[in-house]
């Protein structure tokens, strides 16, 4: 048993070669796009992308910040992302908690039409989404890209959330039933802390997925103020394509707290975006 | 003692009974009729907000495909128009069946990068590695990042004065540097590659878990016999990777053939140079929204048509991915 896992000194040497070689290719990137945001001018990126910055400076991260708004897209997102994590866990835990947990005429039915969500991918209903959203005066609107975030989430939330409330033991409920509490009191007060490891999944995968949403404000948003960074970054892009020096160091203000957060929490994050990706 | 109602006993008819329960006499309800219409609350919201913006706009793919609709004014219902127009007329033909083709190859492109390193890389971080918690890390890492981040961050690298057309020029390997994105050869190829490299990690965690999860006593038993290593990889543990396989294989399907976020945002609905990044996420984009220009007419008709396409075409996998979670479940 031992023998299969354990390298010999050469194997290990090899196996790190490689793992190695993969490893660069995926941090060079970064670091590239690290030490040429604190460069000076696009001269300096240009003649030396692989050498360090003659002076470190931040200047280019406060003009992206300042000049080009980045604090107003940064508060965008935030907004967006916030809200729907809020919307899609209060609204998913709810209705997973009745369709788990109650018999009903039509639950089975309900469940299935949930089901559809992630059978279809709602991208591919992008123009009758566009539809809905204009006749219901909610286009250019931060609420509105909300609310289309957290239905997208539904599906997947309620899935994740609904398996989680099946496997409770209905005994601390059915007790709480006899001593006269009603559905409002078990489900905010005994069933939301059981499921608090699956709601911290749909939490994570709903900001995740907001934070990194293109296409719905694509579609939704006009105004500029209204932008969030993936947007933002777009604008960045089209105004400083050619200061590569800038426009590094937007990409990091964009990358910045996603890899913070990642690097803070990789393990819920790599167990929590795993089990999402394959219920989709 | 109070008696204690069965499941049975609020079994039936909740969602008649909200209908017709009034919030204002909540008063003088009883303990059974409050308990139906709290749980009628509960679940009534999460249903509209789903319905409303989801499960809505996807019955209305179906009921759209069937009518002629700039987006504004009266709406004409043309039957199966669109889609005979989608199949036979030359020039939607023609861009259907491109967009088709380069999303297969954006498709085998990745597909082959996912199966092939993830393997090697899962394979290898299965052993016991040194620094093995940390290459997960850094290999996951790209994963939760924007597309939006991604993609500008390869396009920068990639760039003709960029550091890698700068390395290889240093190291004699091309006499003039490369345009990655800029010639109608190399660009999808380059995309999906950008792609890859933020997903792969995706893969190897879930190879990964495989590996891992290959019963300890049959390998035991192998190796009792006598199997070497590549013997045990061979027949103990690369046959009960083959559901990872097809898992990731579906997963990375539906995701190239629904999700267009790279070639928009790099190449913007027009897919080019010369339309040789379009693929049918950019194509129904296009269709829908009209072309980056403002020019080219909006057809939300035939954007929902091309919808339904792509729903066909991605329906066997997406279902069995559900039947299996429903297994799972």
């Amino acid at each position: 048993m031992e023998r299969i896992f354990k390298l010999r000194p050469m194997e290990q040497v090899l196996v790190q070669f490689l793992l190695l070689a993969w490893a660069l290719v995926v941090a060079i990137p970064f670091g590239l796009a690290f030490i040429n945001s604190m460069k000076g001018s696009l001269g300096q990126v240009i003649r030396a992308p692989f050498s360090l910055p003659d002076s470190w400076q931040l200047e280019n991260y406060a003009a992206a910040w300042e000049m080009a708004n980045f604090s107003g897209y940064f508060m965008n997102s935030l907004i967006i992302s916030v809200g729907t994590v809020a919307v899609a866990v209060l609204f998913s835990t709810m209705a997973a908690f009745v369709l788990a947990r109650v018999e009903f005429r039509g639950n089975r039915t309900l469940f299935i039409l949930f089901m559809i969500g992630v059978i279809v991918p709602l991208r591919l209903a992008m123009a009758p989404l566009f539809v809905v959203v204009q006749n219901l005066d909610l286009l250019n609107s931060l609420l509105g890209i909300i609310l289309v975030q957290a239905a997208s989430m539904m599906p997947v939330a309620v899935f994740i959330l609904s398996t989680f409330f099946k496997h409770l033991s209905p005994e601390i409920e059915q007790a709480a039933r006899v001593d006269g509490a009603l559905p409002f009191q078990i489900y905010w007060k005994i069933v939301l802390p059981l499921v608090k490891p699956a709601i911290a999944t749909v939490a994570l995968l709903s900001f995740v997925s907001a934070w990194n949403e293109y296409l719905f404000p694509l579609l939704f948003l006009q105004d500029r103020s209204l932008y969030p960074l993936t947007l933002g970054l777009q604008e960045f892009q089209n105004e400083f394509a050619i200061q590569w020096h800038m426009m590094f160091a937007g990409l990091i203000i964009m990358m910045a707290p996603t890899l913070i957060a990642f690097l803070l929490a990789s393990k819920a994050f790599i167990q929590g975006l795993t089990q999402g990706g394959i219920k989709e | 003692m109070p008696h204690a109602p069965s499941p049975d006993d609020y079994s039936d008819d909740l969602s008649a009974e909200l209908l017709r329960s009034d919030v204002k006499k909540t008063q003088g309800l009883s303990f059974r009729q409050k308990e139906k219409l709290q749980y009628a609350l509960l679940l009534i919201p999460g249903c509209l907000l789903y319905g409303i913006f989801n499960l809505l706009p996807l019955i209305g793919t179906l009921v759209l495909s069937f009518f002629d609709w700039p987006g504004i004014g009266p709406a004409t219902f043309v039957g199966f128009d669109n889609f005979t127009k989608l199949l036979t007329d030359a020039y939607m033909s023609d861009q259907l069946w491109n967009a088709f083709q380069q999303t297969f190859v954006f498709f085998v492109i990745c597909i082959s990068i996912f199966l092939g390193l993830g393997t090697t890389f899962a394979l290898l971080l299965s052993w016991n590695t040194a620094g093995k918690s940390a290459y997960k890390l850094l290999f996951f890492m790209p994963y939760p990042l924007a597309a939006v981040a991604v993609a500008f961050l390869g396009q920068l690298i990639v760039d003709v004065r960029g550091p890698i057309n700068q390395l290889m020029m240093h190291w004699d390997l091309i006499s003039a540097p490369l345009m990655f994105l800029g010639e109608a050869d190399t660009a999808l190829p380059t995309i999906a590659l950008f792609q890859s490299w933020q997903k792969l990690g995706f893969s190897i965690m879930l190879i990964l878990s495989a590996i891992l999860g290959v019963r300890a006593d049959l390998l035991e038993a192998a190796v009792l016999d006598g199997a070497s290593r590549w013997q045990c990889i061979r027949h103990v543990v690369f046959p009960v990777l083959a559901p990872a396989f097809v898992l990731i294989t579906i997963l990375t399907l539906v995701d190239v053939f629904n999700n267009a976020e790279y070639v928009l945002i790099l190449m913007g609905p027009d897919a080019g140079p010369y339309y040789s990044t379009d693929i049918l996420g950019t194509f129904q984009y296009r269709t829908a929204f009209g072309t980056s220009g403002g020019s080219g007419t909006a057809d939300l008709g035939m954007a929902a048509a091309i919808g339904m396409v792509i729903s066909v075409l991605i329906l066997p996998a997406t279902i069995y991915l559900a039947l299996r979670n429903m297994r799972n479940r």
